[in-house]
This record gives C-alpha cells, sequence and structure tokens, in this order.
C-alpha cells in the first residue's frame, strides 16, 4: 500500500448461503446420492479498486447489486471469501442507523454502549456526551428506555453517535434519509464538513444519480454483485443512465472478467484435506481406544498388578484381609470359615447348578482340568451363592417390613422409608458381589500367570477362594445385621 | 495501548448491560440471584429430604452444594446459546470482536453465581458448620467451573448458529447432566461402574469437591485437581477450536 492510498480492494469475492445448508431435506437428499440444489451465492465477485486520501466515491447499482455488502466488507463487519482489503487510518461506518440499540437501557446507557462499541474511550464519550445529546435534540429523553423512543428519535440517537469523531475513512449508506427536515439539513452539514476534509476518503451509497455526479470524484457501478464500472463520475454516471433506459449492460472488461465464479482462494487444498483427515482419524482412534480401555478396565488392572505379584504376596494380601474383617466385626472369622464351608460345600456338590452356571459363564470350551474349567467354577460357585444370600436379604426386608406394618397405619412412612433405604442396600450387596466374582476371577488369572499350571495351585487357589467368600458373606450379614 | 484500554472499557459496557438486563423489569432484581436457588432449594428439601435426608449429614447443605453449582452451570450455557443470534444487529453493523459478547455474558452470570454463593455460605453458617480456612480451597472448583461454563458457551454459540436444533437439544441434554451430577442423591447407591463414570462428568467433580470441603472438612487430592484442570482444558479446547472455525461465518448466518 503507498502513502497517499486509503483503501485498496483486491478481488474481494463474499459469499452467501441462500438458505440453511443443514435443513433436513438436504441431508436426505445428500444422502440418497443426489446433488442438493446449490446453496451458493455471490454477493460480490472479485472487486478491485483503489481509493486515494480524499477521494469520494460514489457507490450506484441497482437494488441488490451488492452495494451495502461491499461497505459491510469494507468497514471490517464481514470477511470475504476471498481477495484481501487494505485500509489504512480510523474507520466510521454508518450502516443501517438505529439498530443494534439495546431496548430495556436508557438512551444515556445506549450512548456509553455504542460509544464503547466504536472504540471510543471512555474519556472521550464523557467530554463529548454534551454535544451528542444536543446534536440529537433529546437532552429531554436521557433517562428514558430506548423502546419508548420513535423511529426517527432512535435514528437521530444513532447519526449522533456516530458522526461525533473525525475519521480518516467514512462509509455513509443512504443515511441522509434520517429524522425531519430540520434534522436532516443539520446532519447533511455535519456529513459535509466531515467529507470537506481534504484527508478524509468516503465512500457512499446512493441511488441519487445527481448527488454522485455533483459530489463525487470516483463511481463505482455494481451489478449482481460483478463491477461493471469504475472511474470518473461523468462517464459512469451516463453509461448507467443508459444503462437504466435501455436495460442492456455495457460489455466491459470488468464485467467480462467476472462472468465466472472466483476462485475461491481459501479452498481445501489436498494437503489440508489430507491434514482434516489426520485430525479425525486421530479423535477417532483416541475415542476408540478409550472405550476399550474402559471396557476392559479389569484386565488391565488385573495385568499391572500380576507383573510383579507372587503367590506368596497374594497369600500375605488375603490373610490381611481376613485380619481386617476379624477386627472390623470383631468376631474369629475362622470360626465363619467352618460354617461356611460346611454351607458352600453343600452348594458346590449341588453340580447341576454350579455346572450349568458355569458353562453360562465360559460356554462351550469346558474341558476338565483346564483353567477356564476351574475359574468358571469357581465364579459359579459365588454366584449360585450370591443368589441364595439375595434372597436371604429379601426375606429380612418382608420380615422388618410385616414387623413395621404390625405397629398400625402411622407407621406407613417409615416402612416406606425403610424399604428404600433397604433397596439401595441391596444394590451395594449386588455390587459387591459382582466384584467379589471379578476379583476371584482375577486372583485365580494372576496365579495362572505366575505359575504356569493349575495343578501345583490348585490347594492356594481353594485357599484364597475360600477367604474371598467368608470376606464378602460377612459384609453381607454385617449390612444385614 | 489506548486500544487496550477501550477494549476493557467496551467490555465494562457490556458486562453491565448484560447484569443489568437480566432482571430488568423484575420487581425484586438482583434479589432473584438469591431467592431462585432458595425456592428450587426448599422444593427440593421437602421432596427429597424424606428419602435421603435421615441417611446424609447436613442433607441441605448437601443438596445445594449441588444446586448451586448446577444452576450456575445451566443457565450460563443456555443464555451463551442464543449470544450471538441475539448481538448480531450489533456485530454486523460494527465491527466488533464476537467474543466480547460471549465473555460479558460469561461474567455477569458469574457474578450472579457469587449472589448465590453468598447465600451458600449463610445457610452453611446456619447449619452449624463452622468457617474453616480450607473453604478457600473452593475457589479452585469455581475458577475451574468457570473456565468449563466459558468452554462450553463457544461450542454452543457457535454451534447454534449453524444448527439451531441445538435450543431443544441442550435443555435435554443438561438434564441428564443434572440427573448425572448426584445433586439429590447419594452416590453411593449407584453401581460402581456408574461411580466411575460420574468421574467423567466435569459438574460433579465440581459438586463433590464443594461437599467434600463443606462437609466433611477435607480438601481432595492431587489427582482430584488434575482431572478437573484437564476437563477445563480440554472444555476450553474444544469450545474455542468450535469458535475459531466458525467465527468468520457467524455474520453470514444469523
Amino acid at each position: 500500500m503507498k502513502d497517499n492510498q486509503s483503501v485498496v480492494l483486491n478481488n474481494v469475492s463474499v459469499r452467501y448461503r441462500k438458505r440453511d445448508s443443514r435443513v433436513t431435506s438436504d441431508i436426505i437428499k445428500r444422502l440418497l446420492g443426489k446433488a442438493p440444489q446449490s446453496n451458493e451465492f455471490w454477493a460480490l465477485k472479485n472487486i478491485s479498486f483503489t481509493l486515494e486520501k480524499g477521494d469520494m466515491l460514489g457507490v450506484i447499482g441497482r437494488n441488490g447489486a451488492g452495494k451495502s455488502t461491499l461497505m459491510k466488507a469494507i468497514s471490517g463487519t464481514l470477511s470475504p471469501a476471498s481477495g484481501t482489503i487494505e485500509k489504512e487510518g480510523k474507520l466510521c461506518a454508518l450502516l443501517e442507523l438505529g439498530t443494534g440499540f439495546d431496548s430495556e437501557m436508557t438512551v444515556k446507557e445506549n450512548i456509553y454502549l455504542r460509544g464503547s462499541l466504536l472504540g471510543y474511550p471512555k474519556e472521550f464519550i464523557d467530554s463529548k456526551y454534551d454535544e451528542i445529546i444536543g446534536f440529537a435534540d433529546m437532552r429531554d429523553f436521557e433517562d428514558n428506555a430506548f423502546r419508548t423512543l420513535s423511529s426517527g428519535m432512535k435514528s437521530r440517537v444513532a447519526f449522533s453517535i456516530a458522526s461525533m469523531v473525525e475519521p480518516d475513512i467514512i462509509i455513509l449508506d443512504e443515511v441522509f434519509a434520517v429524522g425531519d427536515g430540520d434534522f436532516r439539513k443539520k446532519s447533511k452539514q455535519r456529513m459535509q464538513s466531515i467529507i470537506d476534509n481534504n484527508n478524509t476518503t468516503a465512500l457512499m451509497v446512493s441511488h441519487s444519480i445527481g448527488s454522485v455526479k455533483e459530489q463525487c470524484n470516483k463511481v463505482l457501478w455494481l451489478d449482481r454483485g460483478r463491477m461493471v464500472m469504475f472511474g470518473e463520475p461523468e462517464t459512469v454516471c451516463d453509461a448507467y443512465s443508459e444503462y437504466l433506459s435501455t436495460g442492456v449492460l455495457p460489455k466491459t472488461e470488468s464485467l467480462l472478467k467476472t462472468q465466472d465464479n472466483p476462485v475461491n482462494i481459501k479452498a481445501k487444498s489436498k494437503g489440508r484435506k489430507l491434514a482434516d483427515l489426520f485430525v479425525y482419524l486421530v479423535l477417532t482412534a483416541l475415542v476408540a481406544g478409550g472405550i476399550m480401555f474402559w471396557s476392559q478396565f479389569e484386565l488391565f488392572d488385573a495385568y499391572f498388578t500380576s507383573r510383579d505379584c507372587d503367590d506368596a504376596q497374594i497369600l500375605t494380601q488375603i490373610s490381611q484381609q481376613q485380619d481386617e474383617v476379624t477386627a472390623f466385626m470383631g468376631v474369629d472369622t475362622s470360626a465363619w470359615n467352618t460354617e461356611l464351608l460346611a454351607d458352600s460345600a453343600a452348594l458346590v456338590n449341588d453340580e447341576t447348578s454350579t455346572r450349568s452356571l458355569a458353562k453360562e459363564i465360559i460356554g462351550d470350551s469346558l474341558t476338565k482340568g483346564s483353567d477356564a474349567y476351574n475359574m468358571s467354577l469357581y465364579a459359579a460357585d459365588l454366584e449360585v451363592i450370591k443368589a441364595v444370600y439375595t434372597d436371604k436379604v429379601y426375606a429380612l426386608t418382608e420380615e422388618i417390613k410385616a414387623e413395621y406394618l404390625a405397629l398400625g397405619d402411622d407407621a406407613s412412612g417409615s416402612i416406606e422409608r425403610y424399604a428404600f433405604s433397604q433397596r439401595s442396600r441391596y444394590y451395594a450387596i449386588e455390587d459387591d458381589w459382582d466384584d467379589a466374582v471379578n476379583s476371584v476371577k482375577t486372583e485365580i488369572r494372576k496365579l495362572y500367570r505366575a505359575n504356569g499350571t493349575e495343578e501345583t495351585n490348585a490347594d492356594t487357589i481353594y485357599e484364597m477362594y475360600k477367604v474371598e467368600r467368608s470376606l464378602w458373606i460377612a459384609h453381607c450379614i454385617e449390612y444385614l445385621g | 495501548m489506548t486500544e487496550k484500554v477501550n477494549n476493557k472499557f467496551l467490555l465494562a459496557q457490556l458486562i453491565k448491560r448484560d447484569f443489568i438486563k437480566k432482571y430488568k423489569r423484575t420487581t425484586f432484581g438482583i434479589l432473584w440471584s438469591a431467592l431462585s436457588p432458595l425456592l428450587l432449594l426448599i422444593t427440593m428439601k421437602f421432596v427429597f429430604g424424606a428419602f435421603f435426608g435421615s441417611k446424609l449429614p447436613h442433607y441441605t447443605i448437601y443438596l445445594f452444594s449441588g444446586l448451586l453449582l448446577f444452576n450456575y452451570f445451566s443457565t450460563t450455557t443456555r443464555g451463551a446459546m442464543t449470544v450471538f443470534a441475539t448481538n448480531a444487529p450489533i456485530f454486523s453493523k460494527v465491527p466488533v470482536p464476537k467474543s466480547y459478547f460471549l465473555i460479558s455474558r460469561s461474567v455477569a452470570n458469574f457474578i450472579n453465581f457469587l449472589v448465590s454463593l453468598v447465600v451458600y455460605f449463610i445457610f452453611v453458617a446456619f447449619d452449624g458448620i463452622a468457617f474453616k480456612l480450607n473453604f478457600f480451597a473452593l475457589l479452585y472448583p469455581i475458577f475451574c467451573l468457570f473456565l468449563i461454563n466459558y468452554g462450553i458457551s463457544m461450542l454452543l454459540a457457535s454451534v447454534y448458529i449453524f444448527f439451531r436444533d441445538i435450543n431443544y437439544l441442550w435443555p435435554v441434554i443438561c438434564r441428564v447432566i443434572m440427573y448425572a451430577s448426584a445433586i439429590f442423591y447419594d452416590v453411593s447407591i449407584m453401581s460402581g461402574t456408574v461411580q466411575r463414570l460420574l468421574v467423567c462428568n466435569p459438574l460433579y467433580m465440581c459438586i463433590s469437591y464443594f461437599r467434600q470441603v463443606v462437609i466433611h472438612a477435607t480438601v481432595p487430592d492431587l489427582s482430584y485437581h488434575l482431572i478437573l484442570a484437564f476437563m477445563s482444558v480440554l472444555c476450553l479446547a474444544i469450545g474455542g477450536f468450535t469458535y475459531l472455525i466458525s467465527k468468520d461465518k457467524i455474520v453470514l448466518y444469523v
């Protein structure tokens, strides 16, 4: 950008979507393999021009030619799909005045808010506040909620705030039609005084060819997003007037240049597409890995604990657990063991139920004496015991409920509460049982992994299994107590 | 330099606007920040107190911790969803960074949360829990929750522009998160797997942090802090990424 240049546009294109692309019908069409109807709309195609400091540009064209879009792109609220916009100095854009205010806040609060949005410092608004409110002639209304103002009043306030600076570039989008006759005159004067400054570059959208010819030194003619002509006011305005009467566009060089859709320079390159694919793959792998790790958590856990754990350590731990139960319950668990051994012996000897359960757990690969066989037997055994004790929990609940019922109607609330808490306890027990079965399985796996064969460990496994079972039954009874 | 000062002033103006607007034209005004969690608390205490109250110590505080944080989360995220849509008239006319609107909404909601927090501590005092020095540890989950909220706000506000259905989807997800935050029940009635899954819910982690500090007078261990930090950063990263890839297109869709 050279020193005296103020606004430089280089192949600027803006693309709109005609409608939401993610509507259901489009998705269905895409799924069926049909390409949905084109949704792209180029509001501006390859616009290039240069303005120097002090230039006054008039933008003309029919409705929907892209004039306002161009102004928005230059002011910076829209970013172009391709091309570059360079500008130098402080910019003031008067676009669609009166919108974007907060209807619930007062005029004064809105002036401060809008001022801060326009980038004015607090001190500046403080010092200019009187001038702004005076210019808008709204002194009597400064504490009114903004929604109580008429649309003319709103525009007056908007204009007063926006025109309070001395910008290097000013953008005017048909804003002269503001307020009543008196205010219109005042605002026109103010605009003129800003524009007349030799260093200010002005861009204005107008439908009045007369005022464009009179005020501007450069004119841009847009038609359906394309640049028809850019140059001297006389030449462009005359051509435009001719077009308005004949309806035939002149075949200018700049118009021909934009017949085709702009090349979207931000379109994804092959490398970028590959990079995107890579990101998606990594994300999928992460999610899948997370789910796998989660579902196999027990296995990983067992692997990491068993890696550096030998038989002796496991046995020590089991006896420690037994001691803990003894200490916690204040009873000798060895007695429990004898009692429970008799109980469980009967259950384990009930070969049919245990075996059928074991078959369920391990499937058809039930070779007698194999690791799988033994493991499933133990697990099944625990399941059987669990079933028995679950029944006991229920029976006890019913018993206590009956006791409460015997107390009469007054106790019904307590019964509900009791049933509820009992149920939650039951859930807890059930979880403990699942954990117990799993821990037995884990322990067995650990031992097998450590020694390879099942014969040498049979005794150890049985010992451990006994302790495990008594431990959990002890827990169970503690819950019921 | 001046640019920076101006931005601060703009942010202050926007925060002021968002904060004032929330209870504008109501009779009780800012009191609602305290009143609405209170009313909800009374209702829930009445409904669930009979079930869980007898088993859990300081059940009122237990419930209030959950409600306080969940309300902060749900009001912030639900409100943030429409930030870009409602402020579009401003940023499509005036070139202003769009993230300012999100920041101001987040901070305004945070101020509301602080008001509720004062009520919370009044209740803590009434419930016979003495103020301890470890209450200062609560600054950590509050900070994390702010970041998490901000991340999710960025995500929702950006997604809302392109996929308006999120407006109807999010309240449902919010409800799921509410049930997964153990606000009124005791986690020990859930199975082990569910308990392990709850750790994936950052909101539950924050609520549980509050309960551990206030009711049980302990501070969670280092790994707990690390998990929360990781979740905050993750939320910020996801939200920031969505915002960055969509920010230039937002103005074309609103």
